[in-house]
């Protein structure tokens, strides 16, 4: 009988998959702001990253919402305002650097109001981030070199993989 | 005579010869081998484990004695035994190739072994005692006689027959004051039989008693006969030496199982004649022995069941393992040469990067013969042999957006074109060469706890799938089957 415990174990250890693979920082990411990040609280747009990482390797979405400002939730379906690919996604340990695919031509709505205007990616098409704790923080590259701090946090939900209705 | 001559004149002849010439090969090479004598092969040695016949020599039994009168405290003057007979004790276990035992041995053996029997008779027999001292002869006589033969049934003759004989004696005397005077004289006879030596004593027994003794005594001086114990087969082990001596000569009853063999040497002047004469004619009715029989091989099927993990040592996406279910086969042919089959059904995982988009079930084939060590609990083998592998389809990409988009996702061909960035590898089949180490422990009665490890390298692949080298662990239960 003593024998049975270990035998048990064996076999559950023996039927356990082997290493899966490495999917840290993939999901559902919302943009934050700092209560003294004016800049950032009196945006346009909030930014919503699914991301999905394969090793070395990054893909997703990132959504963008009309912001409505400081207590409001933006991150609704009918707030969206653009959906842009990642492409050039690349992870290394708590790093993730990715671009835009097309920052001019957010793919969604398809019907533009007044809104959600169709506006471009505003210039800013790479993303530098790394995991800190709970959040990932880093910056986003815009043209003539400028960069714009940017946080995210963990959002609900699985990632999405269609930019247009779900 | 031409043959076909031959053939038409003694067609049955013909069929015959042929037969016979068939017949010849297949004849065992021993049965035209010359005989070997005993002393030619004691020369040679006796191999190892060699089976010697136990030869159990009972103490001699000297009716000389029978001659001899008794002084009144009952007591004779004692005479040696034969010094043929001693010699004979010397001489015979000199065959290396017997295992006797002396008379000395013999009784000690026989009192251990009847222990419980010989103390159980030897309490009736203290009670029939009890009861012939107090006068109670109707119910001393059916005691005594339970007690006798009981004794006799545990070989009591050989280890005390002087006990026994007063005994025996005893009950003479009881059956003589209980009037039954021709039990007395049998008893009296039997107790002579048991022990030449005893006497009653004339200045102290009851004279008709002595009187009785003695016409007993002079009945078996004339013809002293062969004792009953001489002409019973011995069921036991191995053969058994009874002997008495006779004013003239030795007999000795060889006894066994199968029956009794009487044989008889006269004496002579020179008693070393008579104990090697007597020594060779009974070595010549015993077995010689025999070699220890080669172990015979049986053959056993073991069938066990459990878990199997396998990995490809030589894999395009980096580490890649397989789980799933597993059996195998293993039957040892002949000795430490066995044959092994093994089948394990698994399917992947992952790989680290998820270059594969979708598990490949395998199933793991190895047949192959091999070699083995059978202990009291630990059987080892290992095997050499062939592997057949059939590999489910295998859909791999290295492209990011083609592993988190899927074909409806409508993703832009620039990030991913799936005709271009997933290449998807049709089932194939892939055989090879394999080695296959395996243990099994015995845990209780039939059942095993096996582990198995083997390894193969592909030789031909229907389908090339970069996947190469698989290396397959198992462990499980198993049974002996037969």
């Amino acid at each position: 009988m003593r024998r049975l415990p270990a035998l048990g174990l064996l076999a559950l250890a023996s039927t356990t998959p082997s290493c899966g693979p490495e999917r840290d920082l993939s999901g559902v990411w919302q943009q934050i702001c700092a209560e003294e990040d004016a800049a950032c609280l009196a945006a346009p747009y909030r930014y919503e990253l699914h991301l999905g990482r394969y090793g070395d390797d990054l893909s997703g979405l990132m959504i963008r919402y009309v912001n409505l400002g400081v207590g409001g939730d933006s991150f609704q379906k009918p707030l969206e305002c653009g959906c842009f690919f990642l492409q050039g996604g690349r992870a290394d340990g708590d790093a993730l650097y990715f671009s835009l695919f097309q920052p001019d031509a957010p793919g969604a709505p398809e019907h533009p109001s007044e809104d959600c205007p169709r506006v471009p990616g505003e210039g800013c098409a790479g993303f530098a981030l790394r995991g800190e704790g709970d959040l990932l923080v880093g910056e986003r590259r815009c043209e003539q070199g400028q960069s714009q701090a940017i946080t995210f946090e963990p959002g609900r939900g699985s990632p999405r993989t269609r930019c247009g209705q779900q | 005579m031409s043959l076909g001559r031959a053939a038409r004149r003694w067609p049955w002849r013909l069929l015959l010869a042929l037969a016979a010439l068939s017949a010849a090969p297949a004849t065992t090479p021993a049965a035209f081998a010359q005989p070997i004598s005993d002393a030619r092969r004691l020369q040679g040695g006796l191999p190892p484990r060699f089976q010697r016949p136990l030869v159990q020599i009972y103490p001699l039994l000297d009716q000389r004695l029978l001659s001899l009168k008794g002084d009144e405290a009952g007591q004779i003057q004692p005479e040696p035994p034969p010094e043929a007979w001693a010699r004979f004790l010397e001489a015979l276990p000199r065959a290396i190739n017997l295992n006797v035992t002396a008379p000395q041995a013999t009784a000690r053996r026989l009192a251990q072994r009847g222990q419980r029997g010989i103390e159980i008779a030897q309490r009736t027999l203290k009670a029939a005692y009890l009861d012939y001292k107090e006068v109670r002869l109707e119910a001393a006589l059916p005691r005594f006689e339970a007690a006798i033969a009981g004794l006799l049934a545990w070989r009591y003759d050989a280890v005390a027959p002087a006990a026994l004989a007063h005994a025996l004696l005893t009950l003479g005397l009881a059956a003589r004051e209980a009037q039954h005077p021709e039990a007395a004289r049998r008893a009296f006879e039997r107790a002579l039989q048991m022990d030449p030596a005893i006497r009653l004593r004339a200045g102290y027994d009851h004279p008709e008693a002595v009187a009785a003794f003695e016409d007993a005594r002079a009945r078996l001086l004339t013809a002293p006969p062969r004792p009953e114990r001489f002409n019973l087969a011995e069921v036991g082990e191995g053969f058994t030496l009874r002997a008495r001596a006779l004013p003239d000569r030795l007999e000795i009853a060889i006894q066994s199982p199968s029956g009794v063999q009487l044989i008889e040497q006269p004496f002579s002047d020179d008693p070393e004649d008579d104990a090697s004469r007597l020594a060779s004619r009974v070595y010549a009715c015993l077995p010689f022995g025999r070699a220890p029989k080669a172990p015979r091989h049986r053959r056993r099927l073991y069938l066990d069941g459990g878990f199997s993990a396998l990995g490809f040592l030589k894999s395009p996406v980096g580490p890649l393992y397989s789980m799933g279910a597993g059996m195998g086969l293993m039957w040892n042919l002949a000795p430490n040469v066995g044959l092994s089959a093994s089948a394990a059904l698994t399917n992947s995982g992952r790989d680290e990067a998820e270059d594969l988009r979708a598990d490949i079930p395998t199933l793991a084939l190895f047949f192959g013969p091999g070699v083995y060590h059978r202990g009291t609990r630990l059987r080892l083998s290992g095997q050499l042999g062939g592997a057949l592998t059939i590999m489910g389809e295998v859909e791999r990409t290295t492209n990011a957006a083609c592993k988190y988009f899927s074909a409806e996702d409508a993703i832009p061909k620039a990030l991913c074109d799936p005709e271009i960035d997933i290449e998807q590898i049709p089932m194939g089949l892939s055989t090879g060469a394999a080695l296959q180490l395996e243990a099994a422990l015995r845990v209780v009665d039939e059942i095993y706890l096996t582990g198995r490890l083997s390894a193969a390298a592909f030789i031909f692949e229907s389908q090339d799938n970069g996947l190469d080298y698989p290396a397959l662990a198992y462990f499980g239960l198993g049974y002996r089957l037969f």
